[in-house]
């Protein structure tokens, strides 16, 4: 199940984060995004040591921690997106395919001519659409 | 010679650069010109804006279904912005009115940076995402590429498009035969103004895309138009 997604501009300022669980930990999953961003500025810094094919948008596993495991992706325009799971057993394919539908939503929502760049995203239309996806997610590795 | 001097007579703030000086530059004219600050001249500069947002959206839609927007209606619409903004917005104030019109370029090439650089791996370096801006991103806005590149490795790159879409419908001053335009002429300043426009849709997505710039164009002869 994903228990947090957040989208981060490229100054490192939070544009969009959201947990779907029901215990109060939201606070704990913004510490895990928060420390996550500094593997994603590793890994884009040193891509020959992590491995990364050719400067791709998806960044594969950032860590995993006791509970969850965190994923990365980094746009074209510095935005990263990430996601926190707790899925042991998560299918690349699988995440891949969140994050193009991320990447679709995300590129919807900041084509709003009222959205701000570079402010937090506050449409009701892309959190409905994130929960979906977010939904069908632990639907298809369910599956 | 000619382009030197047709550019300092414009009077035009330019001069592509690497720097990080520009970038200051860069974001004040935004700040300065974004459509939500100007109290009541907001009220108008609104809708435009509005639009544009529709129209890039209804091109997405369009290409998913394969269909696109017609020219027609994009070269009305930019007719019809510039003569807003000139004529009745800022009459008084030519400058003004050039830097609302590349303040909306500026928000509509920074949607449309996000959206066409969605399937593609990252860039990593300046020169990529020129060379990005001259194949794919023109032919996604005019269904062909800027015809000439060229650099001097220190940050400034000229863009060339020989056959400027938005431009060929325009007729230059016939009283100048010799194919250059003076200028100073009328003519030719009403024509700068069109180009405001794909300056900021420039600057707007070399901008998403990390790279701070100033954009400027020059008119040699029509419909060739270059972009620094």
């Amino acid at each position: 199940m994903i228990v947090c997604v957040a989208v981060v501009g490229h100054q490192n300022n939070p544009l969009y984060i959201q947990s779907f669980t029901e215990a109060d930990d939201a606070l704990k999953l913004h510490h895990i995004v928060h420390c996550s961003l500094d593997v994603v500025d590793e890994r884009v810094n040193n891509p020959k040591k992590s491995g990364l094919t050719l400067n791709e948008t998806f960044l594969g596993l950032l860590y995993p921690t006791e509970n969850y495991k965190v994923y990365g992706y980094l746009t074209n325009t510095k935005v990263k997106f990430i996601l926190v799971t707790t899925d042991l057993d998560v299918r690349d394919a699988d995440v891949r395919n969140f994050f193009r539908r991320f990447h679709a939503a995300y590129v919807d929502a900041v084509s709003n001519p009222f959205h701000v760049p570079g402010k937090r995203i506050t449409s009701k239309t892309f959190a409905e659409r994130v929960s979906n996806i977010v939904k069908s997610f632990g639907l298809s590795s369910a599956g | 010679m000619f382009h030197q001097t047709s550019f300092s007579n414009l009077g035009r703030r330019l001069i592509g650069k690497k720097s990080r000086l520009i970038r200051v530059t860069g974001s004040m004219t935004w700040h300065d010109s974004k459509w939500t600050s100007g109290g009541v001249k907001s009220e108008g500069s609104k809708p435009w804006a509005w639009l544009f947002g529709r129209l890039s959206e209804r091109k997405r839609k369009a290409k998913e279904m394969g269909r696109e927007v017609s020219e027609s209606c994009i070269d009305s619409l930019l007719t019809e912005m510039v003569a807003s903004y000139c004529n009745q917005f800022y009459s008084n104030t030519p400058e003004l009115a050039a830097r609302r019109i590349e303040a909306i370029g500026y928000q509509v090439g920074h949607q449309l940076s996000e959206r066409y650089t969605m399937d593609r791996p990252r860039f990593t370096d300046h020169l990529e995402a020129i060379k990005f801006i001259c194949k794919d991103f023109w032919s996604e806005l005019f269904k062909k590429q800027i015809d000439n590149l060229k650099t001097n490795h220190r940050g400034t790159f000229v863009l060339q498009d020989n056959k400027f879409r938005w431009l060929s419908r325009i007729s230059g001053d016939p009283s100048v035969d010799n194919g250059t335009q003076d200028p100073e002429s009328k003519a030719a300043q009403a024509m700068s103004m069109y180009l405001y426009f794909p300056c900021g849709i420039i600057r707007g997505a070399l901008s998403n895309l990390g790279i701070p710039c100033a954009v400027s164009a020059d008119i040699s002869s029509l419909p060739a138009s270059e972009f620094f």
